[in-house]
Order: C-alpha cells, then sequence, then structure tokens
C-alpha cells in the first residue's frame, strides 16, 4: 500500500473526510498512548488521556499550522492533557516503603516470551518514574522512550531547552537513587 | 529524531528499553473515531439549532414585534408612527372580546396584556405546527 503523509490525511479530514482522522490513529496511537502512561501511570487514564488528546487534536485541526510535524503537535496536546490531569488529581506521593510492587499498572504487563531480567529492569524503571514529579516523568518518557533531543523536547513542553537539561539530569540522578533503593531493599518483585 | 546525549556516564539507560512499547488498548481508534463522530454530530446540531430553525426565531420576532407595539401604541392617536398602526387596525371592526377576571381583585394589569397574552398561546400553538411540518419534511 502507498505511504501516505500525515499532512494528506489532515487535508483530507479539512475537507469533510471525517474518518480519513483514523489514519492518524492508527498511525500515532501507540505513542501517545505511551506517553500518557508514562505521566499517568495508569492504563485506564492514559487511554482516556489519548482518547481527549485525539479528539482536542481533531476539533483544532484547521488550527494546525504545518510547521511542525503532526506527531510534535500531538505529543503537545498529549503532554498538557496528561499534565492538567495528574495535577488535578493531586495524588499523594508515598514512600517507597508504602508502595507495592503490583500498584502500577504497567508493571501487570504481560510480557513472558520476554526475559526476566529485562522485565525486572523495566519494573525499576516504572516503579522510579511514578516516584518522580509527572513533568520529570514526561521527560525522561521523551528522551528515553521517544529519543527525542532536548530541542524537540523543548517544544512539546514549551519549557526552555536549558532547563530541560537540568530537569533530565536532575529526574535521571532521583531515579538512579529510587533503582538502587529499591534493589537494596528488593521492593519489586518479578516472576 | 536523534539523540545527541548531553550528559556523560548516563547509568540510566542501563535500565531503560526504548525498544519496550506498550501498545495503546484494543479497539482505541474505533472508540476514538465514535467519541469525535458523537462531538462532530453534536456540534451540527448545535449549528442547526442555532442557524437551522428559522421557526421558533420568526415566532420569537413576532411575540417581540407586537410585546412593543403594545407597549408603544398610545390610548390615543397622537400623530406618532403609532397612531399608524392604529389607524391601520381602526378601520377593521375587530371586536375583541372583553375578559373579565374576578380575581385577584389587586391585580391592576393593563387590557393589552391579556391579549398579547392570547398572542402569544396562538403563536406557541402556530409554532409548535410549524415545527411539526418541518420535521416530517426533513425526514
Amino acid at each position: 500500500m502507498e505511504y501516505k503523509s500525515d499532512i494528506f490525511f489532515i487535508e483530507q479530514v479539512l475537507n469533510g473526510r471525517v474518518n480519513a482522522f483514523s489514519h492518524l490513529i492508527d498511525r500515532h496511537k501507540d505513542k501517545a498512548f505511551n506517553l500518557a502512561l508514562r505521566i499517568s501511570g495508569n492504563r485506564e487514564e492514559a487511554e482516556e488521556i489519548a482518547q481527549d488528546a485525539f479528539l482536542k487534536a481533531y476539533r483544532a485541526l484547521d488550527r494546525f499550522k504545518m510547521k511542525s510535524s503532526f506527531e510534535t503537535w500531538l505529543y503537545r496536546i498529549v503532554y498538557n492533557t496528561a499534565i492538567s490531569l495528574v495535577r488535578a488529581r493531586k495524588k499523594g506521593i508515598l514512600s517507597i516503603e508504602d508502595f507495592p510492587a503490583d500498584a502500577i499498572d504497567f508493571m501487570t504487563y504481560n510480557t513472558r516470551e520476554e526475559d526476566a531480567e529485562n522485565e525486572y529492569r523495566n519494573s525499576l524503571v516504572n516503579f522510579a518514574l511514578q516516584k518522580i514529579n509527572e513533568e520529570e516523568r514526561a521527560i525522561i518518557s521523551l528522551y528515553y522512550y521517544d529519543e527525542l533531543d532536548t530541542g524537540e523536547i523543548s517544544e512539546i513542553t514549551g519549557i526552555s531547552k536549558s532547563n530541560i537539561k537540568v530537569r533530565l539530569f536532575r529526574a535521571r540522578q532521583k531515579m538512579i537513587e529510587i533503582i538502587e533503593k529499591a534493589k537494596r531493599k528488593n521492593i519489586i518483585y518479578y516472576e | 529524531m536523534n539523540k545527541k546525549d548531553p550528559f556523560k556516564d548516563d547509568l540510566l539507560i542501563n535500565y531503560i528499553n526504548p525498544e519496550r512499547i506498550e501498545k495503546a488498548p484494543e479497539g482505541f481508534t474505533s472508540k476514538t473515531m465514535t467519541r469525535i463522530q458523537i462531538a462532530t454530530e453534536s456540534r451540527r446540531s448545535r449549528k442547526w439549532i442555532i442557524s437551522g430553525s428559522p421557526v421558533p426565531l420568526i415566532s420569537l420576532a413576532i411575540i417581540l414585534l407586537f410585546t412593543a407595539a403594545a407597549i408603544l401604541m398610545p390610548s390615543e392617536s397622537n400623530g406618532q408612527i403609532s397612531s399608524v398602526f392604529l389607524k391601520f387596525f381602526s378601520n377593521y371592526s375587530i371586536t375583541l372580546p372583553k375578559l373579565y377576571f374576578s380575581s385577584p381583585p389587586e391585580l391592576n394589569l393593563p387590557a393589552w396584556i391579556i391579549y398579547a397574552s392570547l398572542v402569544i398561546v396562538f403563536l406557541a400553538v402556530f409554532d409548535r405546527f410549524l415545527g411539526s411540518l418541518f420535521r416530517k419534511e426533513r425526514s
């Protein structure tokens, strides 16, 4: 099948073909869901955030200036939606000792075929992600999982590039400390 | 999306596997599209209520016109614009029914209010009739 760019589908939607938007959803849903999941830490919420973000993107499509990529623009919407939701929820930070190993949804992700060691590392990372604030989670997710550079992260989050570097450095330090502590106390279990 | 790490000795990279991507839940696209279609429909219907349905707007305009005329028309013709309407209506020998209300006795409403109320009720019935007629045409 011939590859069609995001712009092609955007123009189709703007010309009244609503269903063309489903191609954009199909193309970007996993990344949008992942960012939402890493910021919120909850699968149901992440699905809602990602859906809301697509709905907002659809409504604002006529205002999308094709200067940046659709993906970057969508990421910005996902980021803002997720941050607003997490802030509204005002979830209290628990201490490591209070945190049950299966409390985070993506720890229960079924990956039996995967190597147990990788699964353990992943659980540690997800556990540590929930211990840092929502902005830091977003920055870590965009930097490591989406492999964006600090300039692109700055464009999505609206935080200056130099500030991104500082926050990335701090978030990384915090996560390493949390991971080391969790390993020492053997808090994260895996099958 | 190239990455140039500004930091050395990144220990976190040892734990993170960028390949690991959680899939969006099953049926995500169809659910989102349903929400989009519902939003589109409700927006269309809101638009239709504002611009596509002239009947209530016409009724409202007529009611307002009658009410305004009733307020502006003086009891005697004095050469103002309103007297033109009075003359126009006086050419027709319309006899309005005299309505008597026994209670409450303290209520001292101007006479035109009763007629305006009757007109409003009549227009409301007329509005319902036109509304049903338009609905039939659309379906």
